[in-house]
């Protein structure tokens, strides 16, 4: 007691605290930035000495981005994706959370659910863009289909998870003190699966990005996936990473935004 | 006339666990108990005699099959704002602070604001954890983390504390600790207090009375009058009846747990 005691104290002390959290995750960081920059001057090299005319180095990709952001490509090409990218995967947030809940909360919506999205998240969603082309045509539509499709499925799963992750003793303890069933959602079973719905959100938002992309090369071509399927087609691969850069980026936004909205949404959990 | 009317009765109460294929366990059989406003009593017996049962039964969070718990002359339907309960887990609400941890219960109660930090303020004072305010659970050790689950208990001002083997996770010392302060607390605005534990010692030193359960079905086999003056300081665990009436709990205990095996053997 007394050394936990001791230690908070020392923790607590003005400065001490945050600086070695600084600290700490400079030393992190360091490690991180190091290998990625180790990894990017191999390949740099290599691709340089080998001259293998399809992995460009890395300096030919970002001049070939400099380019495409100049130009306008990339804007106008993401200007059309992520007006199909933001409906698909709100829509997937709402759906995945809301389906989630019930799976986790109720048998009922468990043992009629629960089997038909055990069964379609194993299922290869690429498979069934020619399905939904069939059924929704080629508009923008069918993209958003495609971009829930793929989103949807790691957000529900988690989120069911995390429901059902709540600790007995907690929730017994929340019904001592007076909670009905509502005060024990809102305040016990929805912050304990707050970890699960946010490691949900951000597969889910990945995977959304990768049925966007997938959707634009197979469905229509518009937005990043028609360059992707341009350049790819040219073979003018320093172009193509190019956009490959864009969508890692991409993602990486829409995870944080999803994370962004999951702090804020979910109240009682601070 | 409330003082004379038991704060805790229990008539003849039967309670069974159903088990698979139909049958059920009858787990409490028979209680007869009454439990005056202001007492501290405690329930001591081996595994299987249905203590913890009997307390969450207190506190409405379990049905019982026959008989009546009552709780201020009232029988017991749910959990009620006059009974606050402290877990043996803690049940400490990881994501929260101290703070927000003891608040917990008054904010269920629709206390907010001023009002609740006030009293929040004062029972993390009382337990003594003045200074951990915002740290969270995990950042505290065993000891401290049941001092938050005594201060949220208390928080809600309840006229009935249960406590399910509150110190039964803790190491020997702290448990001494978190008894004297326990004492200390109970002398200050005696409470009716339900206390379920493994420990004899911990019995003794606490309890008016020590109710000795005995498993398979849990029946009540003896009540012990722990007639130790107060309020009691350490020193009174070298005293001769203290070392006497634990004495006595174990003779009895040991009597039951040995039977208990030479039947299941």
């Amino acid at each position: 007691m007394s050394v936990t005691a001791g230690l908070a104290g020392f923790l607590a002390q003005p400065g001490v605290g945050s600086m070695s959290v600084a600290i700490e995750n400079l030393r992190r960081n360091w490690i991180s930035v190091l290998s990625a920059a180790a990894l990017i001057a191999a390949w740099e090299v290599v691709a340089r000495i080998a001259d293998f005319p399809y992995l460009p180095p890395p300096t030919r990709v970002l001049a070939a981005l400099w380019t495409l952001s100049l130009n306008g490509t990339i804007l106008k090409a993401l200007s059309a994706t992520l007006f199909a990218l933001m409906i698909g995967l709100g829509s997937a947030i709402v759906l995945g959370i809301g389906i989630g809940t019930a799976i986790g909360l109720s048998r009922i919506a468990r043992l009629t659910l629960g089997p038909f999205i055990d069964a379609l998240m194993s299922a290869s969603m690429t498979a069934f863009v020619p399905l939904f082309i069939l059924l929704f045509g080629l508009g923008i539509e069918t993209r958003i289909i495609v971009v829930i499709a793929f989103a949807f499925f790691p957000i529900v799963v988690n989120t069911q998870a995390g429901m059902m992750a709540a600790r007995e003793d907690l929730i017994e303890m929340a019904r001592s003190f007076g909670a009905g069933r509502w005060e024990i959602f809102w305040k016990v079973r929805l912050p304990a699966a707050y970890d699960h719905i946010a490691t949900g959100l951000r597969m889910g938002m990945a995977r959304g990005v990768e049925g966007n992309i997938t959707g634009e090369v197979l469905i229509a071509a518009v937005g990043l996936g028609a360059l992707v399927t341009q350049y790819g087609r040219a073979f003018t691969t320093d172009r193509l990473f190019a956009i490959v850069i864009v969508i890692i980026v991409m993602s990486f936004a829409a995870s944080r935004l999803a994370q962004m909205l999951c702090g804020i949404f979910m109240p009682g959990r601070r | 006339m409330l003082d004379n009317s038991p704060s805790i009765q229990f008539r003849d109460l039967v309670k069974r666990y159903g088990s698979e294929g139909g049958g059920s366990l009858l787990v409490l059989d028979e209680i007869n108990l009454a439990i005056r406003p202001g007492e501290f009593v405690s329930l001591i017996g081996p595994s299987g005699c249905g203590k913890t049962t009997l307390l969450k039964i207190i506190d409405g969070l379990i049905p019982y099959d026959a008989g009546d718990a009552l709780v201020d002359g009232k029988p017991v339907t749910g959990p009620g704002p006059e009974r606050a309960v402290v877990f043996q887990s803690f049940a400490l609400l990881p994501w929260r602070t101290v703070r927000q941890n003891v608040a917990f219960g008054l904010e269920l109660r629709g206390i907010k604001g001023a009002e609740a930090d006030e009293i929040v303020d004062r029972y993390i004072t009382m337990v003594g954890l003045k200074g951990f305010e915002n740290h969270h659970p995990s950042q505290l050790s065993g000891g401290m983390q049941q001092r938050v689950g005594l201060a949220r208990a208390l928080a809600v001002n309840p006229r009935i504390l249960l406590m399910d083997e509150p110190f039964g996770a803790l190491d020997a010392q702290t448990r001494n600790l978190l008894q004297a302060d326990l004492e200390r607390i109970w002398e200050a605005d005696q409470k009716t207090v339900v206390f379920v534990t493994h420990a004899m010692d911990e019995a003794v030193f606490l309890s008016d009375r020590v109710v000795i359960l005995s498993p398979r079905p849990g029946r009540i086999h003896e009540i012990v009058d722990i007639d130790l003056p107060r309020p009691r300081g350490e020193e009174i665990r070298t005293h001769p009846r203290f070392v006497e009436l634990t004495q006595h709990i174990w003779d009895v205990l040991r009597g039951m747990i040995v039977r208990d095996q030479e039947v299941s053997a």
